[in-house]
């Protein structure tokens, strides 16, 4: 045979194979066996009054709403920032011009740190991953110009709860009264350990008491706004199962529950100020019934462990990010399917609002074309598609309703092994859930290495010419970052120091008293001009540890 | 692992420095280099780059593997390139992972990388480039 006429015939017995092809994954992503099909015998134990009902009624398992998005639509809301507040505010004025209706505010990882960017170990990270916010003028810069009595934004940082008293202050001298702002701050700063920024400024204690500081003060003071997101897709990020994603969500949100009813609040009041933030992974009925399972199961927690009995309060409220780590960096723009097939499973759980990632993530900071794309599968899929039109459309699938139960089984089982184990913080104390993490994560590659999980264009599908597919990703330009830090060090110059003092004492004093809601005297510390660091470290200092987690900075005000 | 038996082992410290703590990348690194029988320092997160390479020298390491996800990829690895040669690390190797645009490899080499793995890299890509540089170090590092 000729050379030609092999590698024609080799072709042929190639097709030949891939005609015989038959599916490979039979377990979902986390690793359950599936059957060839489902039916009735599948879903025997479940009562639909009991179980399912109808969209808008306990356990809301169908749903919050009763006709969900033709009451209104979920949220498109895209993860933005980096460089420095201008720039940020800049790229956030885009994506509302393409087509967002809410705001999703990304920070850096020194902010997402509660450090100030002029910290002399921060430089390397200034303005990467997010805007640096460091003093009320960042804060200001970055909200300029956005209408915040009518978009929603939501602050995406885990660990840095006292930059609400930064977009507070900074909204009202933009011109907006406390009962006008609607949106989120994630503030679960137990759950800092298991993100990707993984450097709490604080320990555990002192963490929980400032979560539940900014839930109390918003209960008293910012009706509107959602002042705890209990993030488990940070969590889901790590590698690990759907279940364990929840799992670990409904732990850490326990102690918050425990904490906020330990200080008095009512869980009436408490439970329907606390939301999640969820992952989408690329298995689409496990997502959907990861969801379904969650919204079933937060409901009789509320109900049966807390005594909730106010609608709201038993309501699964939640935000959807389609997975980062599920994308490639060979063929790029094929991560735009398998963002459509994540915000699908999103939309069709009945998600509240919705990140989808940028195609190119996975080389580096999303172009503004990269972005208008994410805003733009959103739009097709909400206005083309029809996917929103009926409430829970895939509820009463034998498949989903049996994988559902299943789901909320696992969740249940490990939710009773966190119980075992004190709850939460001691499961992290203990290292449990560092180990668990570990260890899915180190499965998951093993099982790509081997080829039993297929991920297109990295073990299966691969392109010989992958280099010349590579796209552009944006770049920072040179001197933004530099320049964002000489302001702040020019901001820190310009204050009335013997204002500020006294209210950094105040705010020591309120941290060292133990009872006292932090929010108030840091609120007052902002207006004259303290900056994140100083008033992270402030509280510190008021409990009793060094003023810089890495003893290289000095309190100011000492 | 492998089918050869190892007679000798790379020394390899892997580390994150800075303060992106996205470390699911380097854990499985850590274990997957154990695995194949090298000897692995993973030193932790939140490092100064001064910190990496006063223990690179004190535990004279073959592979330094930085981490990174945010961006901060190219001006610690200029400083790590500038510090190992300083500090008599000029024979070491600096390899790093991460999120990391094909648009800085250049930048990267120039700061002395000798290699980089991007996001989705086959473990046995990068296993076998060390398997690599144990042979060409010669001196029998593997036998067949």
């Amino acid at each position: 045979m000729t050379a030609k006429a092999k590698e024609k015939s080799d072709a042929l017995s190639d097709a030949a194979e891939a005609y015989r092809e038959s599916l490979e994954s039979l377990e979902t992503w986390s690793g359950y066996p599936v059957k060839d099909c489902y039916g009735p015998s599948d879903v025997d134990g479940l009562s639909y009054d009991r179980d399912l009902n109808n969209p808008g009624q306990y356990p809301y398992t169908r749903g919050i709403y009763p006709n969900m998005y033709r009451g209104r639509l979920w949220s498109r809301r895209h993860l933005c920032g980096f460089g420095s507040p201008a720039l940020t505010n800049e790229r956030i004025r885009y994506l509302i011009g393409r087509g967002d209706n809410a705001v999703n505010i990304a920070f850096d990882i020194p902010t997402n740190s509660s450090v100030d960017g002029d910290h002399p170990l921060a430089r390397g990270d200034v303005g990467l991953q997010g805007t640096p916010i460091s003093s009320i003028e960042d804060m200001e810069t970055v909200l300029a110009d956005i209408p915040l009595d009518k978009i929603s934004v939501n602050l995406s940082t885990i660990g840095a709860t006292m930059l609400m008293p930064f977009f507070l202050v900074a909204a009202r001298r933009l011109g907006f009264d406390f009962s006008e702002l609607r949106g989120t701050i994630l503030n679960d700063t137990l759950g800092d350990p298991f993100c990707g920024y993984k450097r709490s400024f604080v320990p555990s204690d002192l963490a929980l008491r400032l979560a539940i500081d900014c839930v109390e003060y918003c209960i008293n003071e910012v009706p509107k706004w959602n002042p705890l997101s209990v993030d488990g897709y940070n969590i889901r990020e790590n590698g690990v199962t759907a279940a364990q994603e929840i799992a670990f969500t409904f732990a850490l949100a326990k102690e918050y529950l425990k904490e906020g009813v330990n200080r008095g609040i009512p869980i009436d009041d408490l439970a329907p100020r606390i939301t999640f933030t969820a992952s989408a992974e690329m298995d689409f009925f496990e997502e959907v019934a990861k969801l379904r399972a969650a919204r079933r199961l937060w409901a009789r927690i509320v109900h049966d462990e807390f005594g909730g009995r106010d609608a709201k309060a038993l309501q699964y409220k939640f935000h959807v990010h389609t997975a980062g780590s599920s994308l490639t960096r060979q063929q790029p723009l094929s991560n735009l399917i398998r963002i459509t097939v994540e915000a699908m499973a999103g939309i069709l759980s009945g998600t509240q609002s919705l990140h989808t990632c940028s195609y190119d993530e996975n080389l580096g900071l999303p172009t503004e074309s990269s972005v208008e794309l994410a805003v733009r599968t959103q739009q097709i899929l909400a206005f083309e598609s029809r996917i929103g039109n009926v409430a829970d459309p895939l509820g009463g699938s034998y498949y989903v309703e049996a994988l559902t139960d299943k789901i909320e089984g696992e969740i249940k089982k490990l939710l009773a092994e966190i119980d075992d184990i004190g709850g939460m913080i001691a499961a992290q104390k203990s290292n449990w859930a560092d180990e668990l993490i570990n260890r899915e994560a180190l499965k998951i590659q093993t099982q790509i290495e081997s080829g039993e999980r297929i991920i297109v264009g990295v073990n299966r599908g691969i392109s010989e010419d992958e280099h010349e597919r590579n796209v552009p990703v944006h770049v920072v330009p040179d001197g933004v970052v530099d320049s964002h830090i000489g302001r702040l060090i020019q901001f820190k110059g310009s204050r009335d120091m013997s204002l500020l003092k006294p209210a950094m004492t105040a705010l020591r004093d309120a941290a060292a008293e133990g009872a006292a809601n932090l929010f108030y005297p840091a609120i007052e510390a902002v207006e004259l001009g303290a900056t994140l660091g100083e008033i992270a470290g402030t509280i510190r200092a008021g409990y009793g540890y060094s003023f810089d987690d890495f003893n290289l900075v000095s309190s100011p005000f000492e | 692992m492998s089918e050869r038996r190892r007679i000798g082992r790379l020394k390899i410290l892997l580390a994150k420095v800075g303060f992106d703590g996205h470390d699911r990348g380097v854990k499985i690194l850590a274990a997957t280099f154990r695995d194949e029988g090298h000897e692995v320092i993973y030193l932790g997160k939140y490092l100064t780059v001064d910190a990496v390479v006063a223990a690179a020298v004190q535990e004279d390491v073959d592979v330094i593997g930085l981490s990174f996800l945010g961006g901060s990829h190219i001006g610690y690895c200029e400083e790590a390139g500038r510090k190992m040669r300083e500090n008599g690390l000029a024979d070491a190797l600096l390899v790093v992972g991460g999120t990391i645009p094909h648009q800085d490899f250049d930048s990267l080499k120039n700061a002395g990388v000798d290699a980089v793995f991007s996001a989705n890299t086959r473990l046995k890509e990068i296993t076998d480039f060390l398997d690599g540089h144990c042979a060409a170090r010669g001196s029998g590092q593997w036998r067949k």
